[in-house]
């Protein structure tokens, strides 16, 4: 047994981990190591210039040639013919791994293929062989034979007893153990090695330098149909990364809603990649959190997973760090908080964007895929922009409702002071000779329009509770109205509800005027007395009632004859504004001011 | 200004009040008050007033569509109280054939000439389209006429003052419009 080893490569050779170690240390190996020198051939692909051919002697030598270059050549043609004709990339390869078989007389070819985003060499093409295996059996570069084909970039060739070789690594589903020879040529392309074509015999084969170098060239013509296919397919790629941008920006300027464009992204997103799910999470400032607010997958495990912690999850330090973050496999690291959920939903590596606009971060974009993955400046390019159009979007849409806020403001504010203009000019007419009297019970009104104001600027904007109404219309009237000394108690009791803020306003007037009333009249002259506001809700009607213990009505009230301005008022917006009915009566020693009114807010 | 039937309509009670007691101190009838925009044209189709008061943000149907159905029907002229007053609405008061608005808060005195204008517009188009009617039914008859004097032409081979004249003669003496008389001589050569 003899080895030919090319200078340089065995000090190299030393230094590096035995594969062969590595893999039994994995369990992966059944034949044991075998320390002995094995049988190998090995020659550097520069060196395999034609080994200086000696002439031919005889004309039966001639013949042998003659034979073995038009096999050559038909060999050549078919794989020309291949490239040029295939559909597919997997088709090409299939004939490519036949040609390979048939020139050099071995049982089966394999062909592996670099993959480029995870580094490994992934078996693309079978002849002779199990074809369920293509695609399934990964290799990493410098593992096994192929590997350090790969590596190393030169053709390797062993004759007999391959497995003794220190290279080799034995793959069960391959049954490799048990073949002789062993030739592995690298497939090169501008200097790097995008494959390897493997073709294998269970018999001891020599051989001949002619045949290598006919895979080798073979390789050569495969190597730059792989890179022509190569850039068509990053063209393409390209282009559907382009459109996945152009239709995102047409979104977030469309008019479609918040929630639509953010699915659209996150669909479009996990479509173009491929990823397993795709979601954007959302600053939470307060809390300090990360909210979900648009994923594409249906999951419920996922979409109800609880809110992660911005100062310790993955994609809380893409948030803290404002750059992408990758983790290969979530479910190996404890930084990633869910790990159930990662289990359940079969995820692995996680990418994470930040959503950056001006200069802050809003949320992040979290890709996650089934299988480990590397990604390419590109992709990572591709999802910033994404993540970019989504942060553009929410600042979009934020200003949008900030504008329709303003605008509906401003149209309150408006029909408010109509309500003032008119409220004054009523007033004016109902006392024309009294001028002191228009001006006190106007600016009682106002106040009370004001109160509500105050009450939704402090609260949502959208609703007020009837208890606070009416404290702040008892509180301003006792200010306003008591005579020096006079002492008038009052409490709130019952139910309470929120009324929004048209109805609101309505309601401090019609409290404003009742309670007015009850101050005025009920309590005349300073005497003291007590006002209990009490509230009722039935179902969706609500029925506030205001009860004093002051001078009684008189016998023959009539609500509808009373020329007063304010039981106008307080009539005809019990009616209309609270879409219900007021009644003025007496109780026993109280005066009753009962207010009937829909309380079916919020509206479902 | 004479003594308008009047409709209100405004989903504030107060500003309602206050449009009453305005309009009824002029001199004015408010016929009725509608607090949403369906109520007031139906208010509108039973009441026939004589001028329609709209507010634009209103319930159920805004005064703007409310006003549109009303300029269709041709009930009433309509004068919208807004309480924006930009550009976009007042082209779309434009198009619902509305004639004047008021922007809120409004004076007392802003109220009178907004009516004004409201109303005589009305009457200006009101009297537009009686005129175009007018003048179509003159062109109806001139094209009908002129057949007839063809038809007459042709049978009897008079000249042109000849046939007008012999149409003329007959109108006179049937004491039938020229429209009617031309349309019998067409109507027998059709026969």
């Amino acid at each position: 047994m003899e080895s030919h080893v090319p200078e340089g490569t065995e000090g190299a050779e030393g230094t590096q981990e035995n594969p062969l170690v590595a893999a039994t240390e994995r369990g992966l190996l059944s034949v044991p190591l075998v320390p002995s020198v094995p049988s190998v051939t090995l020659v550097p692909s520069v060196t395999l210039v034609p080994s200086a051919p000696s002439v031919p002697s005889a004309p039966g030598a001639l013949e042998q040639q003659l034979a073995e270059k038009t096999l050559e050549a038909d060999a050549l043609r078919r794989v020309s013919e291949a490239i040029a004709s295939a559909g597919s990339m997997d088709q090409m390869l299939q004939v490519v791994a036949e040609v390979a078989v048939s020139v050099t007389g071995a049982e089966s070819c394999f062909i592996y293929l670099l993959d480029e985003l995870s580094g490994d060499l992934v078996m693309n093409a079978i002849c002779g062989g199990d074809t369920r295996l293509v695609k399934k059996i990964r290799l990493r570069l410098g593992e096994g034979v192929t590997g350090w084909v790969a590596r190393e970039k030169q053709s390797l060739w062993i004759s007999q007893r391959a497995w003794e070789d220190a290279r080799f690594k034995n793959f069960p589903e391959l049954a490799e153990v048990g073949f002789e020879s062993f030739l592995s040529v690298p497939i090169l392309a501008k200097g790097r090695a995008i494959g390897v074509i493997n073709v294998r015999t269970s018999q001891p084969l020599p051989y001949s330098s002619g045949q290598v170098q006919l895979v080798e060239t073979i390789a050569g013509q495969v190597a730059g149909a792989i890179e022509l296919a190569r850039l068509h397919h990053a063209t393409q790629m390209r282009a559907t990364q382009l459109s996945a941008i152009s239709e995102v920006s047409k979104s977030i300027t469309s008019n479609l809603y918040l929630e639509e464009i953010l699915q659209l992204i996150v669909a479009m997103t996990a479509e173009t990649i491929g990823f397993t799910i795709c979601s954007i999470m959302l600053v939470d400032r307060e809390r300090e959190e990360l909210v979900i607010k648009a994923t594409s997958t249906e999951s419920r495990t996922y979409r109800d997973k609880p809110n992660v912690k911005i100062a310790e999850s993955v994609a809380g330090r893409a948030v803290r760090s404002g750059q992408p973050v990758i983790v290969r496999d979530v479910r190996e690291t404890r930084e990633y908080q869910q790990r159930d959920v990662a289990l359940q939903e079969g995820l692995c590596t996680l990418v994470c964007v930040p959503l950056s606009y001006q200069e802050q971060i809003i949320g992040v974009l979290n890709c996650y895929t089934s299988r480990p993955r590397a990604f390419s400046d590109e992709e990572l390019h591709l999802l910033t922009t994404l993540a970019h159009q989504a942060a553009i979007a929410i600042e979009n849409s934020k200003l949008m409702v900030k504008s329709a806020i303003i605008q509906e403001m401003h149209h309150r504010i408006k029909n408010n002071l109509q309500t003032i203009a008119s409220l004054l000019r009523l007033e004016m007419r109902a006392s024309p000779n009294n001028p002191e009297e228009v001006l006190r019970v106007s600016i009682s009104r106002i106040q009370s329009i004001a109160a509500v104001h105050d009450l939704l600027s402090r609260e949502d904007l959208d609703a007020v509770g009837f208890h606070k109404i009416a404290e702040s219309i008892l509180s301003a009237a006792k200010q306003n109205m008591l005579a020096p000394g006079q002492t008038v108690s009052s409490n709130i009791t019952g139910d309470d509800v929120p009324l929004p803020s048209a109805q609101a306003t309505a309601m401090a007037l019609v409290l404003n005027e009742v309670v007015g009333n009850a101050m005025e009249h009920g309590f005349a002259g300073g005497q003291p007395g007590t006002i209990r506001v009490n509230l009722t809700r039935r179902g969706k009607q609500g029925i506030a009632e205001v009860r004093n213990s002051g001078a009684r009505l008189p016998d023959d009230f009539d609500l509808m004859r009373s020329p007063s301005l304010g039981l106008k008022i307080v009539e005809s917006l019990s009616r209309e504004s609270l879409r219900g009915a007021f009644t003025l009566l007496s109780d026993g020693d109280e005066t009753v001011a009962r207010i009937h009114f829909a309380c079916d807010w919020p509206l479902e | 200004m004479e003594t308008l039937r009047i409709l209100i309509a405004d989903d504030e009670p107060i500003i309602r009040l206050d449009l009453r007691q305005l309009l009824e101190n002029m001199g004015h009838t408010v016929v009725g008050e509608a607090g949403d925009g369906a109520t007031a044209i139906n208010m509108a189709r039973q009441l026939r007033p004589s001028l329609i008061l709209l507010d634009v943000k209103m319930p159920s149907m805004d005064g703007i569509e409310a006003a549109s159905v009303i300029s269709r029907e041709r009930i009433a002229p309509v004068l919208i109280l807004t309480a924006y007053g930009q550009g976009d609405l007042i082209e779309r008061a434009r198009d619902a054939g509305v004639f004047a608005y008021l922007v809120k808060p409004f004076k007392e005195t802003d109220l009178l000439p907004a009516m004004e204008i409201a109303m005589s517009r009305y009457h200006e188009l009101a009297t537009l389209e009686k005129e175009v009617g007018r003048l179509e039914e003159a062109l109806e008859t001139r094209k009908l006429v002129d057949r007839a004097k063809g038809i007459l032409m042709k049978k009897f081979g008079l000249s042109e003052p000849d046939a007008f004249r012999r149409l003329q003669t007959q109108s006179m003496k049937t004491r039938k419009s020229m429209k009617e008389l031309a349309e019998a001589v067409i109507l027998a050569d059709e026969v």
